[in-house]
């Protein structure tokens, strides 16, 4: 698979790809391999640190509490989980940000968005006409902006950009959507 | 063989000092089948050190001494896993091609993220990622 560059990742691939067993698993490592392979320059945004950092907090919660993944997950719970979820499992928060920073050490080039100011400003503007117009949420509002404006490529596993393809933005941005 | 089960006192540990602290990482036993008195040792002292004002310790689960042991998979260098977690992580993948077409280095840093943080198949990618209220 060819993958147009610079692609842009939303948080659960990067989630994707380092938790093992779900039913997106094989596809988002597969995905990963192909993007690295390619040489692609691989864009990330705080926003998909953001809530890669929930996620494993959350599924460090749910380990500890034994819960499944669909357990209820609150900033409350969180507050409460906080110290027990650090002490046992720091290195389930820190996974995406590691895996980042082995890879741009083995020669990947990864970059944070946005770049400047004026693109930044792009994605300002354009981040509440796809809340308007998609019905996106803002972070998924976020992350399209993003790509919108920095990426040629765009590769998620949220089907809520399914609604993205009905009505796509202009420009020549590609969306992968990983899905069984 | 017989086995004694006398009772065992509580042992009183003294508390850690401000002074030369060093970093301690206490395993507490579990699922241990094999001995009333090492399972009535194993909760006394993860009991004092709690008291003394150690971290709890992260519990592990440990196999039956009967379980033959998992023999280690080298990934990559420096990468290496049991049997179950190696079909857990890789069992999915044809690491052998990734290891082709990856450089050493990218290959080393491929294998060793990837499925590190165990899951499950009813796991929603779309909703673990969403920002909690």
């Amino acid at each position: 698979m060819t993958i147009d560059s610079p692609a842009y990742l939303d948080a659960n691939v990067l989630v994707g790809v380092i938790v093992n067993t779900h039913r997106l698993y094989p596809k988002c490592t597969q995905l990963t391999a192909n993007l690295l392979i390619s040489k692609s320059s691989v864009l990330i945004s705080p926003v998909s640190l953001h809530e890669c950092l929930w996620a494993t907090a959350k599924l460090a919660y749910c380990q500890l509490t034994n819960n499944p993944a669909s357990a209820h997950w609150s900033k409350p719970i969180y507050l409460r989980w906080c110290e027990k979820i650090f002490q046992s499992y720091e290195g389930w928060i820190t996974a995406v940000g590691s895996m980042m920073k082995d890879w741009s050490n083995a020669g990947v080039p990864i970059e944070v968005v946005p770049k400047t100011q004026a693109l930044w400003a792009h994605v300002v503007d354009l981040a509440p006409d796809y809340m308007q117009q998609l019905k996106l949420s803002p972070a998924d509002a976020l992350h399209l902006a993003f790509a919108q404006t920095h990426a040629r490529t765009f590769i998620t596993a949220d089907s809520d950009f399914e609604v993205v393809r009905a009505n796509p933005p202009a420009g020549e941005l590609v969306i992968l959507h990983v899905a069984v | 063989m017989s086995i004694d089960t006398a009772a065992i006192e509580r042992i009183q540990l003294p508390k850690p000092r401000d002074v030369e602290e060093v970093p301690v990482k206490v395993q507490t036993v579990t699922n241990d089948t094999s001995s009333l008195a090492w399972r009535q040792i194993n909760a006394i002292l993860s009991s004092s050190l709690s008291d003394a004002g150690f971290p709890q310790p992260v519990q592990t689960a440990v196999r039956d001494w009967r379980t033959p042991l998992e023999l280690p998979i080298v990934v990559a260098p420096g990468i290496v896993v049991g049997s179950e977690e190696y079909k857990q992580r890789y069992g999915s993948i044809d690491l052998e091609q990734y290891r082709q077409q990856m450089s050493p280095e990218l290959f080393k840093a491929f294998v060793r993220h990837i499925g590190r943080i165990p899951g499950t198949p009813d796991l929603d990618l779309g909703d673990i990622v969403t920002t909690p209220e």
